[in-house]
């Protein structure tokens, strides 16, 4: 068995989708990633595909689907189905938003495109709340962490999907009336934007916020 | 104003295509993003955190992004590849997210950005269909432009299906 990794992240290495590819491929001898950001590069992609028989894409929610480089590289394979037919196909897609409802919708179409490609479905695993990952201590990551490399090491020991693994990592769909009424609490504090606030603060832009340069087209 | 968005791929919807130029749609505004220099979204957050509003990457998107405050109505003409929308339309999509604010909101439960501009317009999506095209395509397409909706706080309108070979006058008359 052979795997072919695909990064679908516009950001390419430096992206939270390397952190967790990093993650699952721990006890992965060695692997090929494969960058989609390269648009360029997607006719020889799909050649390089036809060595392997496992395909991984990882990548982030990007308006409620796929960034538009996956779907362009997936209207190539589409014109390729003979190469990809019956290879075994496994998503792992994250989102900025904590909540996995965001990513329903798009996990719906990548069960439907496994299925317009006859590839074999190992599964969509959903990890909501990316968006800081490449910035965090790994203490902070820790736990999805774990949960992605056993994952991934059950991957590797032809294990076949585990609902459990599934469920736990992406939590509930959306937030508990408690957590909610909690994040208003932190909203009303100014907690919850202590993220962007810091980096509009640090390039000079805190002031600017709330520009809206194209109001008064 | 109308804006509408052409984001067909290549030359295999030449009729519809051919009607819908020549058509004296008053009031509103055509961009073809095929002929277009447009890049992709680089994921590089500069719309956010250095130059709130304005994308990082200078190519013609902005003559479209500028319009979108004073629209009332974003027309999205895609056809169906590979049981989606286009990868055109969707990169038309990934670029809009200057129109948002980083700031999060619970709104309707769930949650989402706080809003650049007071309104976005309201959506309307006619959808090319090809050979292969199932209801259950168009009714997960139809469920993601709610959720963009929800995210961007306007009505989705209407999703409007041209099947392969069938009549399409109609639809054009009623942009
Ligand atoms: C253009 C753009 C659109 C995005 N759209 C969404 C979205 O609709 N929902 C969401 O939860 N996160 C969204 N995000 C957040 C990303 O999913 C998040 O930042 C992710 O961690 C990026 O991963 P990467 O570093 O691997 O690219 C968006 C980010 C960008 C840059």
């Amino acid at each position: 068995m052979s795997l072919l990794i695909f990064n679908g992240s516009p950001r390419g290495e430096n992206s939270n989708s390397n952190i967790i590819i990093s993650w699952f491929i721990e006890e992965f001898e060695s692997t090929t990633t494969a960058y989609l950001k390269k648009v360029k590069q997607h006719e020889s992609m799909i050649e390089e595909a036809k060595s392997f028989d496992q395909l991984l894409f990882v990548f982030p929610l990007y308006v409620d689907g796929m960034p538009a480089q996956v779907k362009h590289f997936f209207e190539r394979m589409s014109q390729h189905k003979e190469v990809f037919k019956d290879k075994e196909v496994l998503f792992i897609i994250h989102s900025g938003f904590s909540e996995a409802i965001h990513s329903k919708n798009l996990e719906k179409y990548l069960t439907r495109f496994a299925d317009i490609m006859e590839m074999k479905m190992y599964g969509v695993f959903i990890i909501p709340g990316s968006e800081g990952f490449r910035m965090m201590p790994p203490r902070m990551t820790a736990k999805k962490a774990k949960q992605v490399a056993a994952i991934g090491r059950d991957y590797q020991r032809n294990i076949p999907f585990q609902k459990e693994a599934k469920v736990a990592l992406e939590g509930p769909l959306v937030h508990s009336k408690a957590k909610a009424a909690y994040f208003k609490i932190l909203q009303k504090l100014g907690l919850t934007n202590l993220y962007w606030d810091r980096q509009l603060k640090k390039n000079n832009a805190f002031d600017k916020r709330f520009d809206a340069p194209y109001s008064k087209m | 104003m109308n804006l509408i968005i052409n984001g067909i791929t290549n030359s295999s919807f030449s009729e519809f295509e051919t009607q819908l130029e020549q058509m004296d749609h008053k009031d509103s505004v055509y961009f073809k993003l095929r002929d277009l220099q447009i890049n992709y979204c680089q994921g590089c957050w500069d719309c956010w955190v250095k130059t709130p509003g304005i994308c990082a990457i200078k190519d013609d998107y902005e003559q479209i992004l500028s319009r979108i405050p004073s629209a009332d109505q974003l027309t999205i003409i895609t056809p169906i590849l590979a049981g989606y929308e286009s990868s055109l339309i969707k990169k038309f999509k990934d670029r809009l997210i200057p129109m948002i604010h980083p700031y999060i909101e619970i709104y309707k439960g769930e949650q989402h950005h706080r809003q650049r501009y007071g309104k976005t317009p309201d959506i309307k999506v006619i959808v090319l269909e090809d050979e292969d095209t199932t209801d259950e395509d168009i009714a997960t397409l139809t469920e993601l432009y709610k959720r963009t909706s929800l995210n961007l706080r306007n009505e989705l309108i209407e999703v409007v299906r041209v099947k392969k070979g069938a009549e399409f006058e109609h639809v054009l008359t009623d942009i």
